[in-house]
């Protein structure tokens, strides 16, 4: 499914109303749409519960107050994730806990990290996978993950990163061959 | 292979987190619209203020004509109903008729 397919144009009228029960309707209607997107993205991003929690609430409180000022110049959909970037930009960068990621190179310190999220559930290759994104610088790890899990074309990665569609294809790929190094080494 | 399934959340965590969010937003907006209805009452009193000023300053100072020239130039003649008898009055005042007959016009009169 192509996530960016339907930018919901009557929800952006509804959240631009003056109609403060029509604004609310509107409201739920893109949060059933985008809520658990929008966390999983920052979720992958950040690599906990706490964080991704705290993004995804700055994210949506940010869309409601920025609502009136789209333009629709670009769909409500990249509009959406260039916010979510921002916050999870934000968040990694007032986070020292995620500041010296690259040197996260040990099956051990990955696990570790991976164990301050008591919300992570997943199999040994989810938490390597998990880890391995991670360890991507944050271009990369954003353009793989809205590329990988979300699947968002290039053209759109263009948009929301404001860089070239040639530029995100390369930091896609760069991501896939780090990913892969890393899954290498660390499979024992 | 998704890693959404492996994302746990607490129980009630998604629904908890958008009425927080809309409570959130809603304090904001209602925060908003009493300062833009603070500053709407302060434009529109210091508009007053200004258009108070503005019009005690450009009053136009009544002209009061001190000679008949001042008072034939300012005055419009379509205004000026003199009877008949008021008329003759006029014209049998000397210096008011050569006044008078000193404009081309008004020496047919």
């Amino acid at each position: 499914m192509n996530l960016l397919s339907d930018p919901d144009e009557n929800c952006v009228d509804g959240m631009q109303s003056s109609n403060v029960a029509l604004r609310e309707r509107a409201f739920q209607i893109m949060m059933n749409k985008w809520h658990k997107v929008i966390y999983h993205f920052l979720r992958t991003m950040l690599g906990n519960h706490d964080d991704a929690a705290d993004a995804t609430q700055e994210t949506f409180i940010q869309v409601l107050k920025s609502i009136h000022g789209f333009r629709r110049e670009s769909k409500f959909s990249t509009w959406l994730f260039t916010i979510a970037r921002r916050k999870a930009l934000d968040s990694i960068r007032s986070n020292k806990r995620w500041s010296s990621m690259e040197s996260l190179n040990e099956h051990n310190h990955i696990k570790s990290v991976l164990q301050n999220d008591i919300y992570f559930e997943g199999s040994e290759i989810e938490a390597m996978l998990q880890a391995a994104i991670l360890t991507l610088p944050e271009r990369q790890r954003e353009i793989f993950i809205l590329r990988y899990f979300d699947e968002i074309s290039f053209a759109e990665l263009s948009q929301i990163l404001g860089i070239s569609e040639g530029a995100s294809k390369a930091s896609y790929f760069h991501a896939k061959q780090k990913i892969a190094r890393f899954v290498e080494l660390n499979a024992e | 292979m998704d890693l959404k399934s492996a994302q746990k959340t607490p129980s009630n965590f998604f629904e908890e987190q958008r009425k927080a969010i809309w409570e959130s937003a809603k304090e904001n907006q209602e925060n908003s619209s009493y300062s833009r209805w603070r500053s709407l009452k302060l434009a529109a009193v210091f508009i007053g203020l200004i258009i108070g000023v503005w019009m005690a300053v450009s009053e136009p100072i009544p002209k009061t004509c001190q000679t008949f020239a001042c008072l034939w130039e300012t005055t419009n003649p379509e205004e000026i109903q003199l009877t008949p008898s008021e008329t003759e009055l006029w014209l049998e005042d000397d210096i008011l008729f050569e006044t008078l007959t000193y404009d081309d016009e008004i020496h047919d009169f």
